[in-house]
């Protein structure tokens, strides 16, 4: 359904004469089946928004290739761009930002059906009804404002809203981390719900592996850009293999991995070697020198790392 | 000897749209030593309550009953005094470190300023406290750390900064209001081991949503919903044995639990339901519970829960 | 709506200005005389029934002058804001929402204007162009313009990063469907705001720029001008001055009383907030 090659993504910063890069994406690759859930973990700042938005050309992507559904997406002209968009939907973490704090939730699950065009007034009317039951909401949200209803109803609002374009596939970043944990399982179910009864391929970008645990059919582990670890999804949690990815499931790490310094370090120096060897506890002198390669585990187990 | 004794404490906000009850009539004790993790969802009026403590609500609030710590009654000393025992004896740990330090002094001085303020320490010695202060915290080379500012601290060293500020005055109670959250799963894990560590030999109101962060380093835990305590427990009994529906359902809704949601959403604080305030979402309500308010039940040793159905 | 109504300093403005509002608009009917005519015989008249706020040197009703002057004041306070708001919300809106080297050129545009105080380069305008209404207008313009579009050039940038504008761009909307729908509601009211505010100073400047002789020519009843012709004879007839001053005061303090309200109420900064 989704592949992603190479792709890479650089922000610029600082004035005209002395531009610095920083690489939020550093050449990610990966694969999402039809009808699957390809869950993107990773802690604050590792790159995995920029990886999301790229993926849908919400930013631009400085290089690499995206295919969805046999299309070329990066090749694709504004304009194509633009009538593919409804296919791929994002979801936001934030609910009460997604949504215009001045329109009504039914005009804003509207929109995208007025966008698309070639309904009219009644049907889009109905349709709205209708989804708005769709994601558990009652009759009489249709007329409330975002600020009059809280952040798990808002979120019902932005998956109707997602679903009103008939998408193929959504990218779900962090779409229930401001929420309730109680409220969070409700709207996680609802997602499940809908992407059994439409067959939504996902993608799901979180920091909490409890969650991806329960979502994703298969997971990637990604740390300052680069994706360390991937694979299905039972396979990683039941024996990750990359040093980090084992960090982040260890409920109890054994050694102290110098929290504090991996985090004040800053990213922006260009050093070669692994990305996670200032922190890594088995880091030998190839780690420092050497970047490390991808390796195939088996079928679908794929490790950065020198070590495995 | 309960280091912290809460009874009847009641916060009401008038707002233009009614009056909303806050928290109504929590009783809650805090032993000596004890680290005491209160839980809640938005709205449960968690940071009301730790707030009240510390008399730092609005000045619209109207807040009644007893909170009585070391002796004394905190609602009905003047303010002054009330000043003496805030930051000195009770220090609050703020969710937000990078709002919560000033950004243009350094973070030493920021932690200087407490121990002159309340220890009455000279400047020399008050240096070398700092320092000491932020080995304690394990900030590394603390001796050049002392001298930057909040924006060269990571997260994580901010969060680490405000405990050692909090434990500059040596306080005997510490109120934590959410201090993970925002932090990575890596660097909290270590900020609450920190937590544990220094808490020790004193009392702590750990204010959380994150229940598996509270279990962590509280040895007893209590839970709030829409402004009261419905149950108090030892950790383990409240994590194996959820007496109270509400806490069940709380439990249940994990996602390490099988994210299995509580139907429906909290009550406006305005108009709260008759009789049991959870009785709308709960699957065992009868017709009792929403006509009577349960009383605050004492099971056995000192486990207590709000519901008939342990009547 | 309602809250609007209760806020005084709203009501206050709203009132004021609505009075003046209808003063201007039916300034025939409330003016007890001509105001352009000429009267020898009762120069310098301090205020009395038949004239109740006095005549000037010529002999001329004071305050039908200053009933008739509304209709100039409000008409420049207007028209000035109006034009400023255009071109300030075009500008503005391309710079904010499209970045790249348009925004540094009209950027440096705006710093250019602003780095030369207002007042003067009203003046040198006026100057220029030479008297009149419709040039005092155009060198107002050209003083307030830039406000309006850093206002709206930032408000914009704040906007624009909200995700909600990047779910519509998502649903496959164009640029021009994104401002116009969901961009410019929202920065509306900040701008109203300062628009409102910036109507008292039009007025002001105005008045100014006519009391220096390049605004509004005689015999054209304006408030500035009034002041200009007053000036010789303060001391003999200070009232000559002081009512055409009076109205300046006042319908400058409605507008930034309204402006004031406005803010309060549209601006989640003054709001209330309970802590959870």
């Amino acid at each position: 359904m989704l592949e992603v090659i190479n792709l890479d993504k650089c922000f610029s910063s600082g004035g005209m004469m002395k531009k610095k890069y920083i690489k939020v994406v550093d050449r990610i690759s990966f694969q999402i089946g039809r009808g699957e859930t390809f869950g993107l973990v990773g802690e604050s700042g590792c790159g995995k928004t920029t990886a999301g938005k790229s993926t849908l050309r919400l930013i631009e992507p400085t290089s690499g290739k995206i295919v969805f559904d046999g299309i070329d997406v990066t090749k694709l002209k504004t304009k194509e761009m633009r009538k593919l968009r409804p296919r791929m939907q994002m979801i936001f973490q934030d609910p009460d930002a997604s949504l215009d704090p001045r329109m009504k939730t039914e005009r804003s699950i509207a929109e995208p059906l007025r966008l698309r065009g070639g309904l009219s007034k009644r049907e889009i009317e109905e349709r709205v009804m209708e989804l708005i039951e769709t994601v558990g909401l009652n009759p009489e949200h249709a007329h409330r404002y975002p600020y009059q209803m809280s952040g798990g109803q808002n979120q019902r609002v932005v998956l109707a809203r997602a679903l009103a374009s008939n998408p193929d596939f959504i990218v779900a970043d962090e779409p229930t981390s401001g929420l309730d944990v109680s409220v969070q399982a409700q709207i996680l179910k609802l997602m499940n719900e809908l992407k059994r009864d439409l067959n939504l391929t996902t993608m799901f970008i979180t920091h909490d592996l409890e969650v991806v645990k329960h979502m994703s059919d298969r997971m990637a582990v990604m740390y300052r850009g680069k994706i360390l670890e991937m694979g299905e999804t039972e396979n990683i949690f039941n024996c990750a293999r990359h040093p980090y990815a084992q960090l982040l499931i260890e409920p109890q790490p054994s050694e102290d991995l110098g929290v504090q310094d991996a985090e004040s370090e800053n990213r922006n120096g260009d050093r070669p070697g692994c990305v996670f060897y200032p922190r890594c506890p088995f880091a030998e002198k190839n780690c420092m020198e050497k970047e490390p390669e991808m390796i195939k585990m088996n079928r679908d187990h794929q490790v950065l790392c020198h070590l495995v | 000897m309960s280091r912290l004794e809460i009874s009847n404490l009641r916060v009401l906000f008038p707002t233009d749209d009614g009056l909303v009850k806050a928290t109504n009539d929590v009783d809650l004790g805090i032993e000596e030593g004890e680290n005491l993790g209160l839980i809640g969802e938005s709205g449960s009026g968690k940071t009301v309550l730790g707030m009240a403590i510390l008399r730092l609500l609005p000045k619209d609030a109207r807040v009644e009953g007893v909170v009585r710590f070391n002796g004394r009654d905190l609602l009905s000393l003047r303010e002054e005094e009330m000043r003496r025992v805030r930051g000195r004896e009770i220090v609050m740990i703020l969710q937000n470190p990078t709002s919560a330090l000033n950004p243009v002094l350094t973070v030493g001085s920021q932690i200087e300023e407490v121990l002159r303020l309340h220890k009455g320490v000279d400047k020399r010695s008050a240096r070398k406290r700092v320092v000491e202060l932020l080995k304690m915290v394990r900030i590394r080379d603390a001796s050049k750390r002392v001298r930057d500012y909040p924006h060269q601290f990571s997260g994580g060293m901010k969060e680490r900064a405000m405990i050692a500020m909090a434990l500059a005055s040596d306080p005997t109670l510490i109120i934590a209001d959410e201090p993970t959250k925002g932090l990575d799963v890596t660097v909290k894990r270590e900020i609450l081991k920190l937590l544990k560590e220094v808490t020790e030999r004193k009392s702590m109101l750990f204010i959380t949503h994150d229940l598996a962060s509270a279990a962590e380093i509280c040895e007893r835990i209590a839970v709030m919903y829409a402004g009261e305590i419905l149950e108090v427990a030892k950790t383990e009994d409240l994590l194996d044995d959820p007496l109270h529906p509400y806490t069940e359902g709380f439990l249940n809704s994990l996602p390490s639990r099988g994210l299995k949601p509580i139907r429906g959403i909290g009550p406006s604080l305005i108009d709260l339901p008759h009789g049991c305030k959870f009785h709308p979402r709960c699957d065992h309500a009868t017709e009792v519970c929403m006509r009577e308010h349960p009383p605050m039940l004492q099971i056995e040793d000192g486990r207590q829960v709000r519901c008939f159905l342990h009547a | 709506m309602r809250s609007w109504i209760k806020n005084r300093n709203i009501l206050i403005g709203l009132i004021i200005i609505s009075s003046l509002i209808i003063i201007a608009a039916f300034a025939p009917q409330v003016a007890p005389h001509d105001p352009t005519e000429v009267n020898s015989m009762v120069r310098l008249q301090p205020p009395s029934k038949e004239y109740p706020f006095g005549t000037d040197h010529m002999g001329r009703c004071i305050l039908s002058r200053i009933v008739y002057g509304a209709r100039i004041s409000l008409l420049v306070g207007v028209a000035v804001i109006s034009g400023s708001l255009f071109i300030g919300i075009v500008l503005g809106t391309i710079s904010g929402y499209f970045g790249g080297l348009a925004d540094d050129v009209i950027m440096r545009l705006v710093d250019g204007f602003l780095a030369i105080p207002s007042m003067f380069l009203a003046l040198a305008l006026a100057g220029t162009l030479g008297p009149g209404m419709v040039n005092l207008m155009i060198a107002l313009i050209a003083v307030e313009w830039t406000s309006y579009a850093r206002v709206v050039r930032g408000s914009i940038l704040s906007v624009k990063e909200q995700d909600f504008v990047e779910a519509t761009r998502g649903l496959g909307a164009s640029d021009l469907y994104i401002l116009v729908r969901h961009i410019l509601p929202n920065i509306i009211s900040p701008v109203i705001v300062i628009a409102t505010l910036g109507i008292g100073y039009a007025i002001l400047a105005a008045a100014g720029l006519s009391f220096l002789g390049f605004g509004v020519q005689p015999p054209t009843p304006e408030w500035g001008s009034m002041l200009d012709d007053g000036r010789l004879f303060m001391r003999k007839a200070p009232y000559i001055m002081v009512f055409p001053g009076l109205a300046i005061m006042i319908t400058v303090l409605a507008f930034n009383f309204l402006g004031d309200g406005l803010r309060d109420e549209m601006d989640p900064r003054f709001r209330k907030e309970i802590p959870h």
